[in-house]
């Protein structure tokens, strides 16, 4: 092959260095820098050079890892959380229906709290056609237990792949990151890689719990209703303790990059009309560039989608006197209610007197552009109160010469 | 503040190329190439080798400009790897007033504009290089993508020189294949021709020309007209590429001689467009002919056909074989 996209990565990285790569290899180079000791993938669309990526990384010798070839999303899973039971750092990677194939084994990686790392490449499942394109497809699928975050740009999510490997072990529970599918896993953009010492300072290896034959135990088995429940207080106790962990392995990388990442992140919210747009992932860097010449709506940007940054997410709204939130979300559920982001945010800030509405954009690889930001700015300003149609689509033909007119 | 701003100029340039040709690689190795924040994607679809493809290259100093993942929308540089494209394809579609487009031809000028006005673009400069000739001489194949940014380095110096390219260059490709681009880059420069449109049009790097909701396409079914969501009824959408003219991208195409066929399908199973054509004759399905328009030229079909014996001579014929188009 001519062009040799992971080349940067074969050899040992010894200073910062900028580098131009799709966010697929990009995670493959992070992730060969977490030193894993499994990786195991099924090849889909638009996840498929992430694993690409790393088998060239291994095949090269830099990387010693087991590349494990498995059959199915649904085998790649389960062989992925054995592996991560037995002790190994482990990674996964897929998207879409690959997810919902693994959908069988996910709760059991934060049942076992087994700290496993999974890229998304997030593609819309296929319904009521087969999209290989982006929507967001983990909201649908994200009461299993894992960590989530969502990163922006290439930058943003070679860095969630170091990031989220410190937050599994940290925590240990699974941490999925995501990135837009195509939008920015098939994206060249700049970006700065890290020093793999340093890397490798930020994950250590740290003692934990594993399958051992020093210390048996029964992994999974039967339990009567007598303890089922206990069992799950049990996960909800540790899992209150995440953020915390979350927000202290954003403050680390910031002293070894300088680049400062939260569970939320702002934008102008000091601005005259005390509206916000509330989003996550690359449409973030849409609003943003549509803000140089529009200075009177703030940004939320969600890093963190679980768990969920309730209490930051309330004091933020409280302490700026946020008025009207639009969001602006990748996923629809056909519920009747609020769409996935929507559902959290509105249970997030219940009792708070704030205006919300949530826009369906951007389904199936449908672009995200001004147009649909400018409308939906305009559409929010005469909205008062939380009556009526809290979601509508938007950017979506009604016929074949007439838009789809948003109805709040 | 904000005046200061918008003056920073925006680079905005589209690549279009077939499957193969290496589009992408050439935004790729545009956004390298820029001292500063850039970005580049292909137009994000699954791409087979000889379909219409095209990529962008978003550049500027000033890092918010350029931090939207939105589409190109509006190049003020198209760049056209294949001139066959220009009858496909309306390669200037949104282009910047004043703009280049750089196409890799053999054909004169005027050739290219007639092409080019059947789509009313706007005043646009144009500049003609012929790359193939180029990369056959020194790379031996017709990989044209670095060389059109040799173009693109004559027409518009201030993006990125000559120098950066071939750092991007070596960056990108391994040792021995970057050389020969190098080599053979330099020689672009001197070789492309421009032609340019009435000055008094000044080309803009701050203005967004994109036409409001141009991204959403209008003139295709919307959701009150889609009977059952997920079901498309032949009668309301054509189904798949009926009208896609795959045939065009193949050098040549498959024949079909009935005198040798036995009838054993097996073409029928391996033709990936489904161009091999059957009739319902005497009570079964028969092969009767290729479809033409969509015969790509795979020569699978040739591959996997059994053929007979030819009656007087003896020898083996293969029911299908290979057509040079001219
Ligand atoms: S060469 Fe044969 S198999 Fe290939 S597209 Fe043409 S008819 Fe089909
Ligand atoms: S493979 Fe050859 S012999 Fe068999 S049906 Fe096709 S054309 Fe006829």
């Amino acid at each position: 092959m001519s062009v040799q996209p992971m080349n940067p990565f074969f050899k040992e990285i010894k200073k910062p260095v900028e580098l131009t790569m799709t966010g697929n290899y990009a995670v493959a180079g992070a992730v060969s820098q977490t030193d894993p000791d499994v990786i195991c993938a099924f090849p889909i669309t638009p996840q498929t050079q992430s694993v690409e990526g790393l088998s060239d990384v291994v095949n090269h010798g830099k990387l010693k890892a087991a590349f494990v070839n498995v059959e199915s999303e649904l085998a790649a899973c389960a062989f992925s959380t054995a592996a991560c039971a037995a002790g190994a750092r482990t990674f996964i990677a897929t998207a879409s229906q690959g997810l919902l194939l693994m959908a069988e084994c996910l709760p059991m990686a934060p049942g076992w709290r087994v700290p496993l790392t999974m890229m998304i490449s997030a593609r819309a499942f296929n319904s009521p056609n087969l999209s290989i394109w982006n929507s967001w497809e983990f909201t649908l699928l994200s009461g299993m237990g894992w960590n989530t975050i969502v990163s922006e740009n290439v930058q943003e999510t070679y860095d969630a792949a170091i990031i989220a490997s410190k937050i599994s072990e940290d925590s240990l529970f699974p941490t999925q990151f995501v990135h837009d599918g195509f939008i920015i896993s098939h994206s060249a953009q700049k970006f700065f890689a890290i020093p793999d010492e340093d890397v490798l300072k930020y994950t250590p290896r740290k003692p934990r719990h594993h399958i051992n034959t020093d210390k048996t135990g029964t992994w999974g088995g039967i339990v009567t209703p007598d303890y089922f429940g206990e069992g799950r207080l049990a996960l909800e106790l540790e899992k209150n303790k995440v953020l915390p962990i979350m927000d202290n392995a954003f403050k680390e990388f910031k002293k070894m990059t300088g680049r400062s990442y939260h569970s939320i992140e702002t934008y102008n919210l000091d601005c005259s009309s005390k509206t916000v747009f509330l989003t996550m992932g690359s449409m973030c860097g849409n609003i943003l560039t549509w803000m140089e010449h529009n200075k009177d709506v703030g940004l939320i940007k969600l890093r963190t989608w679980r768990p969920f940054p309730t209490e930051q997410l309330r004091k933020i709204i409280e302490e700026n006197n946020i008025e009207k939130i639009i969001i602006l979300e990748k996923d629809d559920d056909l519920s009747g209610i609020l769409p996935p982001v929507g559902q959290s945010v509105a249970s997030a800030l219940f009792g708070i007197n704030v205006v919300l509405r949530s826009l369906i954009v951007g389904l199936g690889g449908r672009d995200v552009t001004k147009d649909e930001i400018e409308y939906a700015a305009k559409k929010m300003k005469p909205i008062t109160d939380n009556r009526g149609k809290l979601y509508d689509y938007l950017g979506v033909r009604e016929t074949k010469d007439k838009m789809w007119e948003v109805r709040f | 503040m904000a005046e200061n701003k918008e003056k920073i100029p925006k680079y905005l340039v589209r690549f279009h190329g077939r499957g193969g040709q290496g589009a992408v690689t050439a935004a790729q190795l545009c956004s390298m190439a820029f001292d500063g924040p850039a970005t580049c994607m292909p137009t994000f679809g699954a791409e087979r080798m000889g379909s219409p493809v095209a990529s962008f290259a978003r550049m500027s100093k000033d890092y918010n400009q350029v931090r939207t993942n939105e589409q190109v929308y509006s190049p003020q540089y198209s760049c056209i790897l294949d001139d066959t494209l220009l009858e496909d394809v309306d390669c200037t579609a949104g282009m910047v007033p004043g703009g280049y487009l750089i196409v890799n031809t053999c054909k004169p000028y005027e050739e290219i504009r007639e092409i080019i006005e059947k789509n009313n673009p706007p005043e646009i400069n144009v500049a003609l290089i012929d790359a193939t000739t180029i990369a056959l001489e020194y790379l031996g194949r017709n990989i044209t993508n670095t060389l059109i940014l040799g173009a693109l380095v004559k027409v518009a110096p201030q993006i990125f020189t000559l120098d950066e390219l071939i750092t991007a260059i070596a960056d990108q490709f391994n040792p021995k294949i970057a050389q020969k681009n190098m080599d053979a880059i330099k020689t672009v420069p001197d070789a492309t021709k421009i032609y340019p449109c009435d000055d008094k049009v000044k080309i803009s790097f701050e203005k967004d020309y994109k036409k409001e909701w141009s991204h959403i396409g209008l003139g295709k079914l919307g959701a009150a007209e889609l009977d059952k969501a997920g079901v498309w009824f032949t009668d309301v959408i054509d189904g798949g590429s009926a009208r896609v003219n795959t045939g065009s991208w193949g050098v040549s195409y498959a024949t079909f001689h009935p005198e040798y066929c036995i009838q054993c399908g097996n073409c029928v199973f391996i033709c990936p467009d489904l161009c091999i054509e059957r009739e319902f004759r005497d009570n079964k399905w028969q092969i009767v002919g290729v479809d033409e328009f969509h015969c790509k030229g795979c020569e699978n079909c040739v591959y996997v056909c059994p053929g007979k014996k030819d009656k007087e001579t003896g020898e083996k014929h293969k029911a299908l074989t290979m057509v040079m188009k001219c």
